[in-house]
């Protein structure tokens, strides 16, 4: 036994040793890897060693350390540092990681590598990429959102997010400082009388569909959310779960507002009675190339008011059966904001409006030419579905929006 | 040639004339070889038991050895081992040396084909009269992998005209990081047996274990077993455990 022990304490002490220092192993490090060079070698196999187990083709013990020490002559060769290498037996090539300096070029260190004769070939790192922007938001809840399938949302913001346009919510108050719609009001007007202003569930529900942040990892992503709200109070609702409610003079004095304050969309998630004065207003804005987005009411004669003033896009639910002349959006089981910081599902023709608004704050950006409000694209026999991503890349052959993105 | 048991035993200098007649084959390969990534290689080892094919040359006694070779950018390589023992009547003590010269080629990823000589001196302290061996063997293996087949030859194993072959089973194989299991079986069968007490029967002799990798270093410990008649006091099989040190 004494015998045994001076004997592992001569191996231990050689272990010990300056020059037998434990190898670095060969994996990549940190560093830059756009710095680096990938050396391919065709390594000599393990042979015979009398003494020795058969460590298998690519070994550890001397094929490992015959591994290092041939990355190590191959770095100081060229004035590079070695940063790592591995195997690779199903190719038999032995792949070294080198790390050129900063300032230098692996493109070139790679052209004198691969002359080298002792070398296979030697190539520079490249890096790959995505080939398209984010697939999807980080909110939370998007994935609940039906826009985000059908109509692809993130890839939409890959092409426009509503930046610069201006969307007027003519609504219940909004919450503005609800946490998905931070920084996404511009303004925020009361034009109920007598009745005082908080955050309210319609209003709150429409302008998130819009313009709620994306990317937050909160909650969801808006239509658009590089667009700015106008949030005008022009209704209000009547108790804790009423229906929210809108008057003549309230309305016309939050259109008049919008027009006046450069709102190129206008989102009247409502319906009525034809009113005159309404009416005058709208044909105004419209004249001015405002788009008005209304929601359908299927219980009033075609549609309800304004939904059924020419010139006005008019918005159904597409969950239920087509509606003659509208459009048909997301409205079922919709995700969005509500008051005191919550998000909740709504469903109705409100919230199918809100997205067609979202949609054409993208048109807008996209600097849209002719009519204000251009015919969006629809699915062939939909009963007026809209394609989103072939409305916003109208103009060209209809193809998904990847390679319209490519085209561009 | 073989001095018979109880022989005054070859001197250093014969030992180290033998090798350097080894060397200078080995460069005079490495003359038509480009210069490549020729390096020197070799391992430190030290186990507690020392055997030759299954039969232990140090008595279960522990031994060390130095293992050096070199390898040339072609295939070529050529290497020494030099064993030492801790001796029960003499203490540390050479035991031998093996020199070898050979061959591989790559026949796939990870298919290759060795072919070689060893000349092994080796002195068997396991018995009660110290014996001399000294055999050359000409081998040939076909490698993948984690399997190796290798198959050698001698024309004096042992003892002159005394013609034995001997096939080698090993195999490796990881079993998580920085562990790998390890197995050989081999065979020895005496093509011509000679006659007298230098004669041997065919046997087989086998060794499983597990080596676990220190960057450089590696321990092992394997069950090492032959099958045949052995020695007064000696048993078929026992634990071995070993140490190298890679550089």
């Amino acid at each position: 036994m004494r015998r045994l022990l001076q004997l592992l304490v001569f191996v231990l002490g050689i272990a010990l040793g300056p020059a037998a220092a434990r190898a670095q192993p060969l994996s990549p490090d940190g560093a830059d890897t756009a710095q680096q060079v990938l050396v391919l070698l065709r390594m000599t196999p393990e042979h015979f060693h009398p003494n020795l187990e058969y460590g298998g083709a690519y070994g550890a013990g001397p094929a490992q350390v015959a591994r290092q020490r041939t990355a190590a002559r191959l770095a100081r060769d060229y004035g590079l540092k070695a940063a790592g290498g591995w195997p690779m037996p199903l190719l038999g090539l032995d792949c070294i990681v080198l790390a050129v300096p900063s300032g230098a070029s692996p493109d070139e260190a790679a052209e004198r590598i691969s002359n080298d004769p002792r070398v296979a070939w030697a190539e520079p790192m490249k890096l790959f990429h995505g080939q398209s922007s984010a697939l999807t938001h980080n909110d939370p809840l998007y994935l609940a959102q039906p826009a985000a399938v059908e109509w692809r949302l993130a890839q939409l913001h890959g092409f426009a997010t509503g930046r610069g346009v201006r969307v007027a919510v003519i609504d219940s108050a909004v919450e503005t400082t609800h946490p998905d719609l931070a920084g996404q009001v511009a303004i925020s007007e009361d034009f109920v009388i007598g009745r005082p202003g908080r955050a309210e569930d319609h209003g709150t529900g429409v302008a998130g569909i819009i313009a709620a942040v994306a990317d937050n990892h909160l909650g969801i992503a808006g239509v658009a959310p590089g667009a700015k709200l106008l949030a005008l109070r022009a209704c209000w609702q009547r108790n804790a779960a009423g229906p929210t409610v809108c008057d003549t003079l309230s309305l016309a004095k939050a259109i008049y507002f919008a027009i006046t304050h450069d709102a190129q969309v206008v989102n009247l998630s409502l319906s009525g009675p034809p009113d005159p004065l309404l009416s005058e207003l709208l044909k105004t804005a419209l004249a001015r190339g405002v788009t008005v987005v209304s929601a359908v009411d299927r219980s009033a004669p075609r549609g309800g008011f304004p939904a059924s003033q020419t010139g006005v896009v008019a918005v159904a639910q597409e969950e239920d059966p087509p509606f003659p002349g509208a459009y048909a959006a997301p409205g079922r089981d919709i995700p969005t904001t509500q008051p005191g910081g919550r998000w909740a599902m709504v469903t109705g023709s409100s919230y199918a409006a809100a997205h067609v608004s979202g949609l054409f704050a993208l048109l807008r950006e996209r600097g849209s030419r002719g009519p204000a409000s251009p015919a969006l694209v629809t699915w062939p026999a939909s009963g007026g579905r809209i394609d989103a991503c072939a409305s916003l890349s109208r103009g060209a052959p209809v193809c998904d929006c990847a390679c319209r993105r490519a085209a561009n | 040639m073989t001095a018979p048991a109880g022989a005054p035993p070859i001197s250093l200098f014969g030992r180290l004339a033998r090798l350097a007649a080894v060397w200078a084959v080995a460069i005079g390969l490495a003359l038509g070889a480009s210069p490549a990534f020729a390096q020197l290689a070799g391992s430190v080892s030290a186990q507690t038991d020392y055997q030759l094919r299954g039969a232990t040359l140090t008595g279960r006694r522990s031994a060390a050895s130095l293992d050096l070779s070199y390898e040339f950018s072609g295939g070529a390589y050529a290497g020494v081992s030099v064993i030492a023992a801790d001796t029960r009547q003499d203490g540390p003590q050479v035991l031998g040396h093996i020199g070898y010269l050979g061959y591989v080629i790559r026949t796939g990823a990870t298919q290759s084909i060795d072919v070689g000589v060893t000349d092994s001196e080796l002195t068997n302290y396991a018995g009660l009269i110290e014996r001399r061996l000294h055999y050359t063997d000409l081998y040939a293996a076909v490698a993948g992998e984690h399997l190796r087949l290798a198959v050698q030859y001698s024309p004096n194993y042992i003892a002159p005209h005394a013609q034995a072959l001997y096939i080698d089973l090993s195999g490796s194989r990881p079993l998580a990081p920085d562990w790998w299991l390890f197995g050989h079986l081999g065979y020895l069968d005496p093509v011509v047996r000679p006659s007298g007490p230098a004669g041997f029967r065919s046997r087989y002799d086998w060794r499983i274990g597990v080596r676990r990798s220190f960057g450089r270093a590696d321990l092992r410990l394997e069950w090492a077993g032959r099958s045949g008649p052995v020695a007064t006091g000696q048993s078929r099989g026992g634990l071995v455990a070993g140490a190298d040190l890679h550089f």
